[in-house]
């Protein structure tokens, strides 16, 4: 028989899952890699038991670990390079469901493309504020960096996103082929 | 005012600076700056078009798989071992393995001592009271010690 406490882990589970599942995709262009170790992270939460920590913490130490355990296992893969190639396919790869390819537009893919070329901690940052709609704290807690890395981190990564959106649509079509 | 800088304007767009009343007089007449946050829009349209979350099944059926995970696996009582015997049989293991370099160490194995024939050797020398060592290139030196008025002795084997 269930107890409160598997109760409230199974909330929290269903919860949280789908977003760590994004995130971790997201950040790494691995699908099938984010779910493993989003299934890994909560099996360590259980492990550790939910009473060690308080609902909003169990959020932040779920991402900590599932970042942490996805970039050890690219790391052990080295696959840096691969990496970024495997993140470039993932946002290029064509969505089988027709009304989804007509919601990315050809701009969204782009700065997706750029977004994917981030470093690791700025990507981080702005995918925790955007898709998961964290404040700079809840952010800093999850990454375990102080708030004005994240504030730095952020302004970073928009700053270079932009520069390179605005250079490949300010550059005439005929110059862009020849670069 | 003049322009925020693009950290400031970073922050104002996630609500989070502390002087966002004064950005927002500055913005109506700064186009470039309407067209910064124009752009950080776009960012935040283009990552969250796409939702590619596991849908409620598919968390569902992860969820199962972790409760699977998380149940203790059933084994057979032949096979079931209590942390207590494991350790008393590894405790077992360690002595025997110490035992046996104990009493192991003393005799270090002799290696099978194997003349090289072709090595050049030493030629044998008399011309004192004892024959003097020859060497038989492995290493290792045979000594004869031969008293002149004696019967010629058994060799020996020095290392």
């Amino acid at each position: 028989m269930p107890t409160d406490l598997e109760n409230r882990f199974d909330d929290l589970f269903r919860d949280l899952y789908p977003g760590v599942c994004r995130f971790i995709a997201r950040l790494t262009g691995d699908a099938d890699l984010a779910r493993d170790v989003a299934q890994e992270s909560f099996l360590r939460l259980h492990r550790l038991g939910l009473d060690a920590l308080g609902p909003e913490d169990a959020r932040f130490w779920v991402i900590r670990v599932a970042r942490n355990l996805a970039l050890n296992e690219l790391q052990k893969r080295r696959t840096r390079h691969r990496l970024l190639a495997t993140v470039v396919d993932f946002f290029r790869r064509p969505r089988p469901d027709a009304e989804q390819v007509a919601a990315t537009s050809q701009t969204h893919r782009q700065l997706l493309k750029l977004v994917a070329e981030l470093p690791e901690h700025q990507r981080a940052a702005l995918l925790l504020r955007e898709l998961e709609d964290m404040s700079y704290a809840e952010i800093a807690l999850a990454l375990g960096v102080p708030e004005s890395k994240v504030k730095s981190d952020l302004f970073r990564a928009r700053a270079a996103v932009r520069a390179r959106w605005r250079a490949e649509i300010e550059t005439p079509p005929h110059r862009r082929a020849r670069n | 005012m003049n322009c925020p800088t693009p950290e400031q304007l970073s922050a104002f767009f996630d609500g989070e600076t502390a002087d966002r009343a004064s950005v927002e007089r500055h913005l109506p007449g700064c186009a470039a700056c309407r067209l910064a946050l124009a752009d950080l829009r776009d960012l935040r349209a283009a990552l969250a078009a796409r939702d590619d979350r596991p849908n409620g099944a598919e968390t569902e059926q992860a969820l199962v798989q972790l409760r699977r995970k998380l149940e203790p696996s059933p084994a057979s009582p032949k096979t079931r071992f209590a942390p207590g015997y494991v350790g008393a049989l590894a405790g077992l293991l360690f002595l025997a393995f110490g035992l046996g370099w104990f009493f192991g160490r003393g005799t270090p194995p002799i290696p099978p001592t194997v003349k090289n024939t072709d090595a050049p050797t030493r030629p044998d020398r008399s011309d004192g009271d004892f024959n003097l060592a020859r060497f038989d290139g492995g290493g290792r030196a045979t000594v004869r010690i031969v008293k002149r008025t004696d019967v010629p002795a058994t060799g020996g084997t020095a290392r």
